[in-house]
């Protein structure tokens, strides 16, 4: 037998001790690759994201947090996988191998599995990345807002990263073994473990800085926002180590004190094993905690930012679609000056789509330059009476305060100041009060004017047009929910707009809403990929961080049941510990993130509880979905060992 | 759930008063299939014992000859192919799990040559685990753990971890947490087994002890004649039947010897009996 088949055999024998070694190296070149496919598609690199290149710049620093996460991923696991080995390398010496050819046992080993853990997950990650944006297509209710392809730089730059990561990994794994002696390998798998210490001081300290940190991102107002965000992140993340390092440690101690409560039942059991098992994985878990925290508050930021502007347009348009007719009788120059639309064909698309309105209104309104109390203006004019009922049938009350009145005064176009010529204010002239349309009703092709109410004596009488001024009509229809075929209506309308550069013609919730959905797609589909990476990436952690303690939970289980402790008790144990794992650092990730949002909010002047529990809910669910999953599995497995 | 009661300590045990059986194998077989050719191995071989309440019975034979499969079944880990096993007069073939892992806890005591002790537990917390597990007040609790940690001398290892404590003290712990459920037997596998020999004869003395001065009833496998030589019964095994047995009349030293000539009858592998240790 060769050294090299010596080792091929080692691989292929103890099959599934590698197995999980294996699959945490693949699982972390999976996550890397579908990232960097992602970042590196052509769609991207060029799309349109919101926040253009500062996105593009924030993509690449995750790109390289995912890249540091796996490198102390497989080195731990590489790490807990020798641990458990430790008993043959022994064996290995004892018969004479030397720490030379035993190193190059590892490096040949970790060699074959990272060059096939690289391929598989590569593999993985396209199949991954094609289920994802089918997935993204569904739930976006449009189509993918990227193409599927294969990204020869994400291959090239996955391969080549993993090729000196996992190289790195191994010449540490390496180096630890060969500097150990004989009987430290042979003792080191079952050595045994302190009990673990823990500073009610240090645990105080940690508290204390995250309740400060909360204290100055909850009262911070306005730009000392900005100046404490750093500060307080900092002290935060280090008062989450010291806080699950020292305070679950001392927590439990202090239940452990209880002892009415604690020597009562399996939970004896449970809080002996948990002062361990949180010991164990304070990093861990406080790493998550920190992780879950951007996350959180990155999600809640994009969805109150889409939520706001989701409302905006819903205050800005009472209607769901909205025309402007064309000029009744044409400007009185003769030129037309603008397009319209006809309210029939809106009819015609509505009868086609099987779209019936909860309600239509029609608006006359006069709309042209005049001299407003001397100053030359765009205006549109409108009878308050009808003004008043518009909105009343739209559910929209009218603005409250109308300031002042206002002469204004109609000229002709032709002499218009603009035109550097003489105002003739024989042109006649009427009252109004100045409305400001905006937050009532928006009609985009007639944003820049301003709006006067007037008598409807006077707006008649305006009937024979002065020169420079042209009477319209805007027509409404409204609809509280919108059915089937509503979408398939709106793509239609838009192609009405008479001309691209006017615009604001054909107007309308549903359009600002289809307009902003598709500008927002892109971004919201960044933002919904950065978020479910990591938390898979943090649930996959705890997996395979708890798989890899299962032989010794397996044994412990062992040991209870050999006297008599039932499977119920056992099962409770677990769940105990893998609750903990799971939850701690997600609770304690969305407080963070629920005391992040409150200074965001402070920022931007806004109301967030809504928003913020609904995000946390969200992800709530899925880390809850990934407990049941990951709960299941375990119990199953140690079972297994305990029988 | 709560544990029955039962009379603790037991009234000493006089030879020829009426006798209680507490533990039996009734035509015990236990029968191995190699799934491959279908090749069958009996382990046991229609085994018969009976102890009695007060007993301190040893089961020896060499390696391979059931006594393990034997102590299994006893300790209802394992189940037998066929035949019976019954404990206080109670048969657990057939419980579930639950109530199986229950009837274990509460009748039968075990100390295994590992010791089986947790070590995120403390030596107290250890010890109490059948009974926080049953929920017993604390103050029982508490009297009990006097009354077993006395017994066994380790008082003052209470509030240590099981790490930092000898060989020998894991496996007092073990025989005090054995005991504190006050069952009906302890079933004990080569309990010396990892000690060195001034720890194991400590720990015999103290297991002989608590038989002749507590009525404790002990089941013993070990394939050690020195630990043997403190039981009162020795039974020797051999291709799952019984082969022998002996009784200890008058001194330990002397039974030491009838012990070993009896192993070298059985045939067994003369390197399974250490070093004489007298």
């Amino acid at each position: 037998m060769t050294f090299r088949q010596l080792a091929f055999n080692n691989v292929r024998a103890s099959g599934l001790r590698y197995a999980a070694y294996f699959l945490s190296c693949v699982f972390s070149v999976t996550l890397f690759f579908v990232y960097a496919q992602f970042i590196l598609h052509p769609d991207v690199m060029n799309g349109d994201i919101y926040g253009g290149n500062a996105s593009r710049t924030v993509l690449l620093v995750c790109e390289v947090l995912v890249g540091l996460f796996a490198f102390f991923f497989v080195l731990y696991s590489s790490g807990a996988f020798l641990r458990a080995r430790s008993g043959e390398f022994g064996l290995l010496s004892l018969l004479g191998t030397t720490g030379g050819q035993l190193r190059r046992l590892i490096w040949l080993e970790s060699t074959v599995l990272s060059g096939l853990a690289t391929l598989v997950g590569i593999g993985l990650g396209l199949l991954l990345s094609r289920l994802f944006l089918m997935a993204i297509a569904r739930v976006l209710g449009m189509g993918a807002p990227i193409r599927f392809l294969v990204v020869p730089g994400a291959v090239l730059l996955t391969a080549l990263v993993f090729l000196v990561l996992f190289q790195l990994v191994t010449l540490a794994a390496t180096l630890r073994v060969g500097r150990r002696s004989v009987k430290a390998l042979l003792v080191g798998a079952r050595s045994e473990r302190a009990a673990p210490r823990a500073s009610a001081a240090l645990a105080f300290v940690g508290a204390a800085l995250i309740a400060g940190g909360y204290v100055v991102a909850a009262s911070a107002q306005g730009s000392a926002v900005v100046v404490a965000f750093l500060p307080v992140v900092a002290a935060v993340v280090v008062g989450t180590y010291l806080l699950l390092g020292h305070g679950s440690v001392v927590f439990l101690r202090r239940l452990q004190r209880r002892e009415r409560w604690y020597l009562s039942g399996p939970r004896m059991l449970a809080v002996s094993q948990l002062v361990y098992k949180v010991r164990d994985n304070a990093r861990l878990m406080a790493t998550i905690a920190s992780l879950s925290a951007v996350v959180l508050a990155g999600a809640g930021t994009f969805h109150i930012f889409s939520r706001q502007i989701e409302r905006s347009i819903h205050e800005r348009f009472p209607q769901a679609l909205s025309v402007v007719g064309p000029e009744r009788g044409g400007a009185a120059d003769g030129g037309s000056v603008a397009g319209g639309v006809d309210p029939d064909e809106v009819e015609a698309l509505l009868a086609r789509h099987a779209v019936v309105p909860a309600s239509r209104a029609q608006l006359e309104l006069v709309s042209g330059t005049a001299l407003v109390d001397g100053r030359e203006r765009h205006v549109t004019l409108v009878a308050t009476e009808a003004y008043r009922d518009l909105l009343d049938r739209l559910g929209r009350a009218a603005p409250a305060s109308e300031l002042g009145a206002a002469t204004l005064v109609l000229a002709p176009r032709a002499t218009s100041a603009a035109n550097g010529g003489e105002w003739d204010t024989d042109g006649g002239s009427v009252a109004g009060r100045p409305v400001d349309p905006v937050g009532t009703l928006s009609v985009p092709f007639l944003a820049l004017d301003e709006w006067y109410l007037v008598d409807a004596a006077d707006l008649a009488r305006l009937a024979p047009l002065e020169r420079g001024m042209a009477a319209r009509e805007l027509w409404l229809w409204d609809w509280r929910r919108a059915g089937p075929g509503v979408a398939g209506l709106v793509d239609d309308v838009a192609l009405l707009e008479p001309s691209e550069i006017e615009g604001g013609v054909v107007s309308g919730r549903e359009l600002a809403g289809r307009a902003a959905r598709s500008t927002l797609g892109l971004s919201l589909f960044v933002g919904l990929f950065v978020s479910l990476l990591f938390f898979i990436g943090a649930g996959s952690l705890i997996y395979f961080k708890l798989f890899t303690e299962l032989p010794e939970d397996g044994r412990t289980l062992w040991r209870l049941r050999r006297i008599g402790v039932t499977p119920i008790e056992t099962g409770r144990l677990v769940t105990w510990q893998v609750a903990t794992i799971f939850f701690l650092p997600f609770a304690l990730g969305a407080l963070h993130a629920a005391f992040a949002l409150k200074a965001f909010g402070n920022l931007l002047a806004l109301p967030v509880g809504g928003y913020t529990a609904t995000v946390l809910a969200l992800f709530a669910l899925v880390q809850g979905a990934f407990y049941l999953l990951t709960r299941w599995t375990y119990i199953r497995q140690v079972e297994r060992l305990a029988a | 759930m709560m544990t029955e009661a039962r009379p603790s300590p037991r009234a000493a045990y006089e030879p020829g008063a009426p006798t209680e059986v507490v533990l039996e194998a009734a035509k015990l077989t236990k029968v191995y299939r190699s799934s491959a050719a279908g090749a069958a191995h009996v382990a046991l071989d229609a085994f018969d014992l009976r102890v009695v309440a007060g007993e301190f019975v040893g089961v020896m034979g060499p390696s391979g000859s059931g006594k393990s499969t034997l102590l299994n079944l006893l300790a209802t880990i394992d189940t037998p192919s066929s035949g019976a096993v019954r404990i206080g007069g109670v048969d657990p073939a057939g419980m579930n799990p639950t109530d199986l892992a229950r009837f274990r806890r509460h009748r039968l005591g075990f100390v295994f040559q590992d010791y089986n002790l947790l070590e995120s537990l403390s030596v107290r917390e250890n010890i109490l685990l059948p009974l926080v597990l049953d929920r017993v007040p604390l103050a029982d609790m508490r009297a009990r753990l006097a009354d077993v940690a006395a017994l066994l001398g380790i008082e003052d290892l209470l509030d240590r971890r099981t790490h930092e404590i000898s060989g020998g003290q894991q496996q007092r712990t073990a025989i005090a947490r054995a005991l504190v459920s006050s069952p009906d037997v302890i079933l004990a596998d080569e309990l010396t087994g990892n000690l060195d020999s001034r720890a194991a004869f400590a720990v015999m003395e103290l297991l002989r002890r608590l038989n002749e001065e507590r009525g404790v009833t002990i089941l013993m496998v070990t394939h050690d004649p020195f630990a043997a030589s403190f039981c009162r019964r020795v039974v020797f095994i051999k291709d799952g039947r019984p082969h022998s047995e002996l009784r200890r009349a008058g001194q330990r030293q002397a039974f030491f010897q009838q012990v070993i000539d009896n192993l070298s009858v059985l045939g067994g592998d003369p390197r399974d009996v250490p070093a004489a240790r007298l």
